[in-house]
């Protein structure tokens, strides 16, 4: 085919295609660029610009204000006066004296080419000048004066010559450095010439040249040597040359600078006052718009230029699992949330944006409208220009009204009122009006303009009446600041958001840049709906890492804190940091959560990943298992109670279970074996065995075994080591012994419903939780409903209710059958002899009040008294109804740790006391008299009769486990046949029928079983030591990493139709009562489940499980554990139904126990982001814990109360400080720059200070105009003062106290209760007794105890604790305490009051000698101690007790070596109350003026100070000093020589 | 009518030679009265001492409330003007700089309530042959313990006035309480043993007056007075004619709250 014009297609249409493609593209093209132009967060940086600058803008008005710029004016008139002055004489001189010496120099002086005319020529003119100048300025000479006097005319000349002057100093100045440099470099040049020289001679001796040569060569290497290094006068060397010429241009550079010092400072402090106004100035610049910036911000420049991009933290060590790879993460937060790490300007840690919170604050007006006068108009003009003022007017009448101006437009809405100065000191500084604060309302009038701000601030007020401003304060989100910035994101907290970006802490998706793709979570349902509206948010259920909402933000604390207790206020963080995470794993620690869902941290034995709860390996229980064995040897039997006390000492119990195996081994293999019936051996066959055991070794058959086989099986246990073994106890109370002090009742009573008995118990209910089990619809025999007359369908009890019924008084009574059943014998304490009181309960109730027991309990008649450590005690005497019951309390109050050798309950030394009338009466009987006198109306249920036919089908439903289902039921009737016995394993055996067996034998063999398996199945053991379940393990789920756990593993079962039927906060769930009250009719009718109606906290619950999540999960299980059983119960076997019992939990205790589990992600970061504690931290925290433990906090204060508060720095009482007259070593060290700081004012002109110690109670005539006083107990520092510990108490005015920041005291509750007892005690013997004695007579604070006392003293102490102060009204008990915990508890205090730990004292000279000049001294001093002025007035010394009142009598001063430290006994004598400021110990030893300075001297010569440190030191060396004055030689009888050698003798013979 | 007073501030001013406020017709009254404890006086409480052998020979009492068997004075009361700023009569300015004295004696403090003003110096003594401390802690002033051989004595300035009277204690010997009221004007009376009490020289215009006890605390033992503070009102004449009379304590008052 010819070829032609035409083309395959039409070009026509082709360019239309053309034209139009491109059209679409081109129009595609600018679509994306406008859509990439106007993303999200790029208008949020652009807004954040803008609030930067706006803030900026506020910063600069509010510094530059007048005051700002009269003192810039005067610190430059200072620099021009410093520039004008003329340099000290004296320093010049020196100057051109060092030029001139050295320019003589005889060997260098040539060098020095200066011009030191020059000098002494400008400084002439220089002093004529300004003698001139001030001549013309009219000062007289020699007279100088902030001003120097010089006419500001003439200062241009004056500076002109002093220039000239400086100049020609730096000209010689520089000639010396030339010269200096040249000697330097003279001398390196010869330097490596020498080198040079040296290696020709090394080179010359390698090739062996000949000795003359080399003799040559070593001449030259002298002669450049001494050029080098000179030879005294004869040549002056290089090196000395150098130095020198160093040496002196150092010197003329020192001088020079002297010179000139005065104007480099006043240069400085003008730097240093411009600083603040530069730096806010920068700032502005780089936000303020400009066309530089607007160019680079326009759509496609904005890609080249990149003004806004986005920000990246990139973490390659905090990885996060992406489908099973851990990959870096990238958090991208910031980009949108650009102000999350600023401060406040002069702040390291204060928000610069704070999150918005609308406050009330109360704005005082002056009595008349303020106007301008002409003058200030005048000055207005001359600082702002003419324009301004009409406009600014406004601003400064509200400026002579307030104090404040006012932005012309607000930030985010234009009408917004905003403040952005605030003067000091006026009324709104007052008011603390902040700049940056939106004032939204004024009294009842919304303000929406500014105009209208200005009617109500100006034109309508009235004048003298203050005014209630409602104010907005802070940034809206995302421009927020994190809060506390000392603790997150801030340059100076631990978490720096470098180094840790957001999504580790927060979760979420780090790298998304848009709002509803970062998985933000919403707090409350109402948030939600105003997310999805402002930003399209909704519930990603793709992103498995949402971000904690705000109500569970500190779960995640948990990935780096896993041991959570340093997550307890600190000296550093003294703000809780985390309090709902603590509160989370104190309440588990508590109820014992980990009893059933073990938290095991560690990932293998070295990797840990998360925090650990684990039950504590069961050798106590084992060992006491072990020691009910009658076959026991008597060393086994001491090992086994070794491991009983201390279950941590691993020697006795690996040594016992080797013993026990080797027994073990001794049991024949089982099929030649009898059978054996029970894991108990029969009474006779034990004694038997003991019997052959006791006679004589050699007798006994060597291969027969001792010991039972249920210890033979405890001895793996025994014997098993954990690498990291589990550290807690298991919570609830021991019931290896519960025989011994509660019958069947109580027990039937309890375990039914243990609240019955004890509303605030910590046991939860496992019975009876019926509210899932609801009717059901009742069916013919064709399964179709049977309607009513009506036509709604007839409701009938279910099966699963039925059943419920049926068998939970069967398993209830077969739990508690079982544990009396098994219960050990116990030893009950014998009462004391000789005494000669019957109980009572009257002595008891004042015993009780007093001896402590308040210190852990509760009591219904002392309503004040709040511990919880142990169990309220209002009704005991309802509990323990028997004899034996009663027997056992006794014994438990006497001696606690008979009954649980590792009780917390400690030893109170309950022992007899001998009234003045000779009468004996003993305080633990009165105390258990009272208690069981604490009785009310409770009575625990009768106990029925067993249902048999239920009884047999439990047992029936639990055979079938593991015999066929005809086995079962033949079983389940009549017992399991004894010739079966070989075969039967495990429980079943209970079920072993004898041949004498009679029904009720039978019948309590079927209650034991089912006893048994329900224990089982319920995981009692999780909590309690039960005999038999020693080493049973924890039934629940694991909780590790349960914070991550795939939802789709939950299950989630029927539980939202359950809420639609019973909807959270309609009735009370989960208590069976809700089912009793409403009728059947309210049953199955449905509510709608909308979470947005709901209150708040709930509806984010629900709308949680709606959204099968796992928050919404572990709250409805915590609420209502059973309701994942609802209309699942007819599918399942009974003893399929959940197990989970229900707690005793608030929705405040539910939320913090999820905020710990959620946090269980079982995700460790890398090694270098897990907390690690500095020794001091990790010894607090540990002390902490068994302060917490042993309650000692119950009696002691450990910390004291602080304050916070604000004075006027004119007020009497902080204008001067209190006047201190005392020994210097008790003034508290405070650093000038403390002090200096201690001075800073705010804007309201108001000091600010923060105190610790007691504030004094106020009595009733408090009136408001009066301060509240401070009694304190550590030093302070107020306005440039010390103030004393000791000293006046300080003066508070109620309104300046910040009551939100009230720090309170830690420790001491039962002190401070005992405190009004102890005063009506003392008032009996003496009605004038003094308020401030009777803080001695009650557990004394031990604030500063690490400064006090010796650290092995107090490790001693703890265990074995004596009576130190024979006033107090109790004790010291004694715990049950390891000497490992008491090490800490020692560790504690030191490391709290940074203390030496260990403490060691050495004695000048070692212990055992004593210089005699020494003992002549504490001779001296002993006549003072025993002066009856003196110490022994009140003090028990050595064997000697003061007469006089016991509540006077003081510490016996034989110990004070061992207990004291020696700088605190010092301290203490010269003066007590700086030390413990209730002491009512005397100051024996005045510094100055001692009105007893005769008698003193004649007992102690010399000044007051010498007998101070006199005493001091006897009291120090008092067992050294007595070794001396002990004579033994005297008391020994020597026999007479002859019957020595006689007896000596006889041994020979 | 010129008081006797006046003449004898005009008498003393002239021989001083100041006064000159004196002399231009300043007027003042003195304010008398007596409180009477209206029941049966309580039975004297003794406070046992038998413990502490040097005191076991004095006869200890509680002081909280003492009345004369006889008339039923009320002891111990103390009276003070509690207006601001005061005018002070010429010739409180001679005791001014005095020292006031309360002493150890017989395992006692003598006497039981010492006046004074912020001016005076507060000499605390030992008169027994034996060591006492003397323990006193004012609110928000600096707190003393010193230890008192016999004879020594112990001078304290109070730095600032006490609203309650402040107790003196001895930690030694438990019982030992005294009471040191500390105002900044001298218009101080503390009642004898017959109840008597007398406030001299106060400046003839309405002052205000308040009245404490040790065991009642602010006594108000007349209806007319402040319920909360024991405070009244009175318009002081020239001269002596200002006795309030009998003032009636009603025992109730003492009775623990």
């Amino acid at each position: 085919m010819p070829a032609n014009e035409q083309t395959w297609r039409d070009q026509k249409l082709l360019h239309v295609v053309f034209g139009v493609t491109s059209i679409v593209m081109l129009l595609s093209t600018i679509w994306m660029l406008a859509k990439d132009h106007s993303r999200e967060w790029k208008n949020y940086q652009r807004r954040f610009q803008r609030l930067e600058a706006y803030t900026a803008d506020a910063r600069l008005s509010e510094e530059e204000t007048a005051d700002y710029y009269a003192k810039e004016k005067e610190l430059e008139h200072l620099v021009a006066v410093a520039r004008s002055s003329a340099p000290p004489a004296e320093v010049v001189d020196s100057f051109v004296e060092e030029a001139k010496k050295k320019a003589s120099d005889k060997n260098v002086g040539s060098r020095y080419t200066y011009r030191v005319d020059r000098i002494e020529k400008a400084q002439e003119e220089l002093a004529k000048a300004r003698r001139s100048a001030r001549s013309r300025g009219g000062a007289k000479d020699g007279e100088e004066g902030s001003t120097d006097g010089i006419a500001e005319s003439e200062r241009a000349g004056v500076i002109e010559r002093r220039n000239e002057l400086i100049a020609a100093m730096q000209d010689v100045l520089s000639r010396a450095k030339q010269v200096e440099d040249n000697a330097q470099r003279e001398l390196k040049f010869k330097r490596a010439h020498l080198d040079g020289v040296r290696s020709e001679y090394d080179i010359g001796v390698n090739e062996g040249m000949g000795e003359a040569q080399l003799a040559g060569i070593e001449d030259r290497v002298r002669v450049i040597e001494r050029e080098i290094n000179g030879d005294g006068d004869a040549v002056y060397g290089l090196l000395s040359a150098a130095q020198d010429a160093k040496t002196h241009r150092e010197k003329l550079q020192k001088l020079l600078d002297r010179a000139t010092a005065d104007e480099a400072l006043a240069q400085k402090a003008l730097a240093d006052h411009q600083a603040d106004i530069k730096r806010v100035e920068t700032t502005l610049a780089e936000r303020r718009e400009n066309l530089g910036k607007s160019f680079l911000e326009m759509p496609v420049v904005d890609a080249f230029g990149r003004p806004l991009k986005i920000d990246n933290i990139w973490l390659p060590q905090l990885t996060w699992n992406n489908n099973f790879r851990d990959v870096a993460r990238f958090d991208r937060c910031t980009t949108c949330h650009q102000g999350i790490e600023k401060t406040a300007p002069g702040s390291a840690v204060k928000p610069g944006y704070p999150t918005t919170e609308r406050i009330e604050l109360t704005l005082a007006t002056p009595s008349e409208r303020p106007d301008l006068t002409e003058e200030q108009k005048l000055r207005l003009r001359e600082i702002k220009g003419d324009e301004a003022v009409a406009e600014q007017e406004l601003q400064y009448t509200l400026v002579q009204a307030y104090g404040l101006e006012i932005a012309k437009h607000g930030l985010f809405n234009a009408g917004d009122v905003t403040v952005t100065v605030v003067r000091p000191k006026s009324p709104a500084a007052t008011a603390r009006l902040e700049p940056g604060d939106v004032i939204e309302q004024i009294n009842d009038v919304k303000l929406l303009d500014r105009s209208r701000a200005k009617s109500y601030l100006l034109d309508s007020v009235e004048w003298g009446k203050p005014l209630t401003l409602h104010v907005r304060r802070g940034t809206p989100e995302p421009y927020s600041s994190h809060p506390r910035l000392d603790l997150f994101v801030g340059s100076m907290s631990p978490h720096k958001l470098g180094e840790m970006g957001c999504s580790a802490c927060h979760d979420g998706q780090g790298s998304a840049t848009e709002f509803k793709w970062v998985s933000h979570t919403p707090n409350t349902p109402a948030q939600a709906e105003d997310w999805h509206r402002d930003y399209g948010w909704f519930n990603n259920h793709n992103w498995l890492f949402p971000m904690m909402p705000k109500r569970f933000n500190e779960s995640m604390c948990l990935k780096c804190h896993h041991d959570v207790v340093e997550l307890e206020p600190s000296e550093r963080f003294p703000e809780p940091p985390a309090p709902k995470l603590v509160e989370g794993y104190n309440t588990i620690r508590q109820f014992g959560c980990f009893g059933c869902h073990e938290i095991n941290g560690w990932d293998g034995p070295s990797r840990r990943r998360g925090p650990d709860l684990r039950a504590e390996p069961a050798y106590f229980a084992a060992a006491q298992s072990i020691l009910t064995d009658r076959g026991l040897s008597d060393h086994e039997r001491s090992l086994a109670e070794e491991v009983v006390a201390h279950p941590d000492r691993h020697e006795a119990r690996k040594l016992l279970a080797e013993l026990i195996k080797a027994d073990a081994a001794l049991v024949p293999p089982a099929d030649e074996k009898a059978p054996q019936t029970d894991e108990k051996m029969g009474d006779e066959v034990a004694e038997q065995k003991a019997l052959e055991m006791a006679g004589d070794a050699e007798r006994t058959v060597p291969d027969q075994a001792r010991l039972t086989p249920a210890s033979h099986k405890l001895a793996g246990l025994l014997a098993a080591d954990e690498e990291t073994p589990g550290q807690f106890r298991k919570v609830g109370p021991s019931l290896r012994y519960v025989g011994s002090k509660l019958d069947l009742a109580f027990l039937n009573d309890w375990i039914k419903n243990p609240t019955s008995f004890r509303p605030s118990t910590k046991m939860p209910r496992f019975f009876g939780l019926w509210d899932h089990l609801v009717p059901q619809e009742k069916v013919d025999e064709r399964g179709n409903p049977i309607t009513d007359e009506n036509g709604h369908p007839v409701m009938v009890e279910s099966q699963g209710r039925k059943d419920a019924e049926l068998f939970e008084p069967v398993e209830i009574r077969a739990i508690a059958e079982y544990l009396l059943d098994r219960s050990e014998p116990f030893q009950y304490v014998e009462r004391y002899e000789g005494v000669s009181e019957k109980a009572s309960a009257e002595r008891g109730k004042e015993l009780f009040s007093t001896r402590g027991c308040l210190a852990c309990h509760q009591h219904k008649d002392f309503p004040d008294g709040k511990q919880s450590q142990g169990p309220d005690l209002s009704r005991i005497g309802s509990k323990l109804t028997t004899k034996d019951g009663q027997r056992w309390l006794y014994s438990w109050v006497r001696e606690p740790n008979r009954y649980h050798a590792r009780t917390v309950m400690p030893n109170l030394f309950l022992e007899p006391i001998t009234a003045a009338d000779g009468d004996v009466s003993d305080p633990a009987d009165d105390i258990t008299a009272y208690l069981l006198a604490s009785q009310d109306d409770w009575k625990p249920a009768p106990v029925g009769e067993v249902n048999k036919g239920a009884l047999e089908q439990l047992a029936f439903i639990y055979l079938k486990g593991s015999f066929t289902e005809r086995q079962a039921v033949r079983f389940a009737k009549d017992g399991i046949p004894s010739d079966l016995a070989a075969d039967i394993k495990g429980d079943e055996q209970l079920l072993l029928r004898a041949d004498g067996d009679s029904d009720g034998d039978l019948a309590k063999k079927k209650l034991l079983y089912v006893g048994r398996r329900t224990i089982s199945r319920l995981g009692c053991n999780g909590c309690h030591d039960i005999p038999g379940f020693e080493d049973a393990k924890p039934i629940g789920t694991g909780l590790a990493d349960w914070g991550r756990k795939d939802t789709s593993k939950l299950a989630f079962e029927m539980v939202v139709e359950y809420l639609r039927e019973h909807p959270p906060g309609h009735a009370h769930a989960g208590d069976g009562h809700a089912h009793e009250h409403e009728g059947a009719a309210k049953e199955g009718e449905h509510h709608s489940l909308d979470p947005a109606e709901m209150e708040p906290n709930t509806g984010f619950f629900v709308e949680a499980l709606l959204h099968h999540q796992r928050e919404g999960f572990i709250w409805q299980k915590l609420r209502e554990p059973r309701s994942y059983d609802f209309k699942k119960t007819e599918n399942k076997e009974y003893t399929d139904r959940l197990r989970m019992p229900k707690f005793n939990f608030d929705q405040e205790q539910i939320e913090a126990v999820m905020t710990f589990v959620l946090g269980l992600v079982a995700e460790p970061p890398a090694a270098k982001y897990v907390y690690k504690s500095s020794p001091r931290r990790k010894a607090i925290v540990e002390g902490e814990q068994l302060l917490v433990k042993y309650n000692c906090v119950g009696c002691h204060t450990v910390k004291m109360e602080t304050w916070e508060f604000d004075y006027d720095p004119a007020d009497d009482s902080f204008a001067n400080g209190p006047a201190f007259d005392d020994y210097p070593f008790l003034m508290p060290h405070f650093t000038p720059e403390q002090l200096a700081a201690s001075k800073k004012t705010d804007r309201r002109g108001l000091g600010h200070a923060t105190v610790t110690g007691m504030p004094v109670p106020t009595t009733e005539d408090h009136e408001p105009d009066e301060p509240l006083y401070f009694t304190l107990w550590e030093p302070v520092a107020i306005n440039g003062h010390p103030w004393l510990v000791g000293g006046p108490e300080v003066p508070v005015m109620e309104q300046n106290l910040n009551k939100d920041k009230i720090r309170p005291y830690f420790g001491g509750d039962f002190a401070r209760l005992l405190y009004p007892r102890a005063i009506e005690i003392g008032r009996r013997d003496n009605p004038n007794v003094k308020p401030s004695d009777v803080w001695g007579w009650v557990p004394p604070p031990l604030v500063r105890e690490g400064q006090k006392v010796q650290t092995g003293w107090l490790h001693d102490f703890l265990l074995n604790p004596y009576p130190i102060r024979p006033a107090a009204l109790l004790r010291m008990p004694r715990f049950n305490m390891s000497s490992d915990e008491a090490e800490k508890l020692v560790h504690y205090f030191a490391a709290v009051d940074n203390a030496d730990y260990p403490y060691q004292y050495h004695r000048p000279g070692g212990s055992d000698y004593t210089p005699a000049a020494d003992l002549d001294q504490y001779e001296m001093a002993l006549k003072l101690v025993t002066d009856n002025n003196y110490c022994v007035k009140c003090h028990l010394v050595g064997d000697f007790k003061p007469k006089g009142l016991p509540a006077a009598l003081a510490p016996n001063l034989d110990r004070i070596y061992q207990r004291l430290r020696p700088g605190y006994v010092t301290e203490w004598l010269a003066h007590p109350t700086r030390k413990l400021p209730y002491t009512g110990m005397p100051v024996n030893f005045p510094p100055r003026n001692d009105p007893n300075a005769k008698l003193r001297n004649s007992l102690y010569p010399g000044e007051s100070e010498d007998a101070l440190r006199g005493v001091v030191n006897l009291l120090l060396n008092y067992d050294t000093y007595m070794k001396h004055n002990m004579k033994i030689k005297s008391m020994v009888k020597e026999p007479p020589p002859q019957a020595a050698a006689g007896e000596s003798a006889a041994l020979d013979r | 009518m010129k008081s006797h007073a006046a003449i004898l501030t005009a008498v003393v001013s002239l021989a001083f030679g100041w006064g000159i406020e004196a002399a231009n017709g300043e007027e003042w009254g003195t304010l008398k009265g007596r409180f009477v404890y209206d029941g049966e006086p309580p039975k004297e409480q003794a406070i046992p001492t038998d413990k502490e052998p040097m005191c076991a020979k004095h006869k200890v009492v509680n002081e909280e409330l003492v009345v004369n068997r006889e008339n039923h004075g009320l002891k111990n009361v103390v009276v003070f003007v509690s207006s601001k700023k005061v005018k002070e009569h010429p010739d409180y300015k001679k005791s001014a700089g005095d020292k006031v004295t309360i002493d150890n004696n017989g395992c006692r403090f003598e006497p039981h309530i010492v006046a004074m003003t912020l001016s005076q110096t507060l000499e605390i003594k030992n008169s027994d042959p034996f060591s006492h401390n003397s323990n006193l802690a004012p609110l928000g002033d600096e707190g003393i313990n010193p230890v008192l051989t016999q004879d020594a004595t112990y001078d304290y300035k109070f730095h600032k006035i006490q609203k309650l009277p402040v107790p003196v204690a001895c930690n030694i010997h438990t019982w030992m309480k005294g009471y040191i009221v500390v105002k900044d004007n001298p218009y101080i009376a503390v009642s004898d043993a017959d109840g008597n009490f007398e406030l001299k020289d106060l400046p003839a215009e309405e002052l205000e007056f308040t009245v404490w006890q040790e065991k009642a605390g602010w006594l108000v033992a007349r209806s007319d007075w402040d319920k909360k503070k024991a405070t009244f009102k009175m318009k002081i004449k020239p001269g002596d004619g200002n006795d309030l009379g009998e003032i009636k304590v009603s025992p109730k008052l003492f009775e623990k709250k």
